[in-house]
């Protein structure tokens, strides 16, 4: 019989959950950008969790930037049930984003040519949570929906992810993050494009933002990647820049607008996510058997 | 890096041009985070694809020469090459889907 989640062990939950409250070593290892120079899943693994959640959780707590990262980290964690079967935490989830009313995996390939493939894949994801898959099964159904996009001149981005989730989760188990990433590159751009933002004005802003971060990082001088406090000074150096530039005052005035309306649009969707892991999570079962 | 090597312009020819196998190339620096997160998932990939496409890198400081050729203009760049031409070229962070739906178009179908 496999342990579960924390290895059955209420202690090692708590010590966890302890850890993220206090900001402690674990958390800092595995939920900041500290993260990004280890191995998140191994990290997880140390605690007692499977590797697909130790990748999943910093990307959907984004790595602890967000204001209501740490909040989403103590209930994901306080939510696996101690001796949860961890992987079928995954699957429901993929299943869920491929059902989702609103954001759904399936909405943009219904009536196209992918659905089929697409659908087998799902139902591959759906045997595997009783029994596990071949590796050459996962291959051929990623090689039918590749072949397919390809045919069919499809945009390869509504693809991406459930070609992701064609993986068997104990032998790759960062697909979890690649499945999460592949769904918010069309989110971020459908929010990007919508309003009263053309593809012009994000040309022109581009090229002018180049140019002032340009000219602030020549004013830092020597650049420190990650330091938080340098950051906020190229911040300011920006907006005094742009406020410098009074020509350039309604284009910067409709990025700084459309930029606020974009991240919340990508913040409703981050949010839902996080409830739909949560969710799954509170559902897990406990691990009878070890998967393979 | 389980099977994936780090290639100097002496070897280009032999190990890349002259393969039998498609190559997917790996064109990074040692300063660039962003090729540094590709690491897991090229590693990924050349467990998967095994003996059907092989994966190498190339550091663009190390080996200029290298990247002049392809005119790297920015890393990481990937380019599949396939009897010693570049057949797809990419760039940026990538999945483990969308690296996959790549191979898949270069190897003959699942087993």
């Amino acid at each position: 019989m496999s342990q579960g989640a924390f290895k059955g062990e209420i202690a090692r939950k708590q010590a966890l959950a302890a850890d993220i409250a206090a900001k402690g070593p674990a958390y800092t290892a595995w939920l900041t950008p500290d993260v990004l120079d280890a191995n998140p899943g191994q990290i997880a693994a140390d605690q007692g969790l499977h590797p697909a959640i130790g990748c999943l959780l910093p990307v959907m707590g984004l790595y602890a930037q967000e204001p209501g990262s740490q909040a989403f980290y103590e209930e994901a964690i306080a939510a696996i049930p101690v001796g949860a079967d961890e992987a079928e935490i995954i699957r429901c989830w993929f299943l869920w984003a491929w059902d989702h009313p609103v954001y759904g995996f399936k909405t943009p390939l219904i009536d196209t040519p992918l659905l089929a493939p697409a659908e087998a894949i799902i139902a591959l994801i759906g045997q595997s949570r009783t029994a596990p898959i071949e590796p050459r099964l996962w291959r051929q159904a990623r090689a039918a929906l590749s072949a397919k996009v390809d045919e069919t001149g499809a945009d390869a981005d509504i693809a991406d992810p459930i070609l992701s989730m064609a993986w068997g989760l104990d032998r790759t188990p960062a697909i979890a993050a690649d499945v999460l990433n592949a769904w918010s590159g069309p989110v971020y751009m459908a929010a990007y494009r919508s309003g009263d933002w053309s593809e012009e004005d994000g040309q022109t802003y581009g090229a002018q933002h180049g140019e002032f971060s340009r000219q602030a990082m020549a004013q830092l001088g020597e650049i420190r990647q990650g330091d938080p406090e340098q950051y906020a000074q190229y911040k300011a150096i920006m907006k005094t820049l742009w406020e410098s530039a009074p020509e350039l005052a309604d284009l910067y005035r409709r990025q700084q607008e459309h930029d606020v309306m974009v991240k919340q649009v990508v913040g409703a969707w981050r949010t839902e996510v996080q409830r739909g892991f949560i969710d799954c999570a509170r559902a897990a079962k406990p691990a009878l058997a070890v998967p393979a | 890096m389980a099977g994936i090597e780090e290639i100097k312009t002496e070897d280009f020819e032999a190990l890349v041009l002259k393969s039998d196998i498609p190559v997917f190339v790996d064109f990074h620096a040692t300063w660039c985070g962003p090729c540094k997160a590709m690491m897991p998932a090229l590693e990924d990939m050349a467990l998967e694809y095994a003996g059907e496409v092989k994966i190498v890198k190339v550091d663009i400081d190390a080996e200029p020469k290298i990247a002049e050729t392809y005119n790297i203009l920015g890393v990481p760049t990937f380019i599949m090459m396939q009897g010693g031409e570049a057949k797809e070229r990419l760039s940026g962070g990538m999945t483990r889907g969308k690296l996959a739906a790549v191979f898949e178009r270069f190897v003959g179908g699942a087993q």
